[in-house]
């Protein structure tokens, strides 16, 4: 799968290197600021009531 | 075979981010929200300017019984609640009502609506998170008898004393109680009992903390000594 990946980005090695660095960041803030908040809801937290 | 690996490598890292996001940068985000939640409220209450005493009047401490907060509606916001000991920065907003998504998950005291209100003969009776969520109360276990909680509300601030701990299962309703663990009418005694998750990081108990209420201070006597100064930044 990361294979994959690898081979279709274009560029000379340190590109290639730059590009997917670039990749990840993005993921990673998009899963931050978008994805988490919307599985937190979902998730249920730890209880602290009495009931 | 390869691939499956692959893909079961990215979902375990896939679920460590999602916690590092929930217990580290979801919780600075929401503790920032906070700090600016009970600095707008501090500032909008801060209509009131303290009366000067004269100079050469012994500082006045006692200002007679405190007056019943009026109730708020649900999900209504009504005080700020200082621990100093929690720390310079622990201050959190407090609403009514403990549902999760719209009140604790948010940072704040929620209190359980159908305990009393401060100034009122009972139980005070909050709930939050001990961990994550903005919460500030993970230091809770360093809470010594006596230490002082204030609850800042529109008309003054109420000095509860921190009195004793208690550890209990999660259907332990008694804990907010107008008298804890009993049955009895409360007289005038008045409580502020806080339920937050124990162990840390789960919840198979609850931890309970009450304090004993101690005095009240009206708005135009300024705030206590203790938080003078975080109150003062906080208006500013």
């Amino acid at each position: 799968m990361y294979a994959a990946l690898w081979k279709i980005i274009p560029g000379p090695l340190w590109a290639r290197i730059l590009i997917a660095v670039a990749a990840a960041v993005i993921v990673v803030a998009l899963l931050m600021m978008f994805v988490f908040p919307w599985v937190d809801t979902l998730v249920t937290p730890r209880d602290v009531t009495v009931q | 075979m390869g691939v499956l690996g692959e893909v079961l490598i990215t979902v375990g890292v896939l679920v460590l981010l999602f916690l590092v996001w929930q217990l580290y940068i979801n919780n600075a985000v929401l503790a920032n929200q906070q700090s600016g939640i009970t600095k707008s409220q501090s500032q909008a209450w801060a209509t009131v300017t303290p009366t000067p005493k004269a100079s050469n009047a012994p500082e006045q401490t006692d200002f007679g019984p405190p007056p019943a907060l009026a109730p708020v509606g649900a999900g209504q916001q009504f005080a700020i609640i200082y621990i100093p000991r929690l720390g310079q920065d622990s201050q959190r907003a407090a609403r009514n009502g403990v549902d999760p998504g719209s009140v604790l998950n948010h940072g704040y005291y929620g209190h359980y609506p159908n305990t009393q209100w401060p100034g009122e003969p009972g139980n005070f009776a909050l709930a939050i998170h001990r961990t994550g969520w903005g919460s500030s109360f993970a230091d809770v276990p360093k809470l010594q008898a006596g230490d002082k909680m204030y609850v800042e509300t529109a008309d003054g601030y109420y000095t509860y004393a921190f009195r004793n701990y208690e550890f209990v299962k999660p259907t332990a309703v008694d804990v907010v109680a107008p008298v804890p663990g009993s049955n009895a009418a409360p007289g005038d005694q008045m409580l502020m009992t806080i339920t937050t998750c124990n162990p840390l990081l789960g919840d198979a108990e609850r931890m309970i903390s009450y304090g004993v209420f101690e005095s009240w201070r009206p708005r135009t006597a300024g705030p206590p000594a203790a938080i003078a100064a975080i109150v003062a930044k906080e208006a500013s």
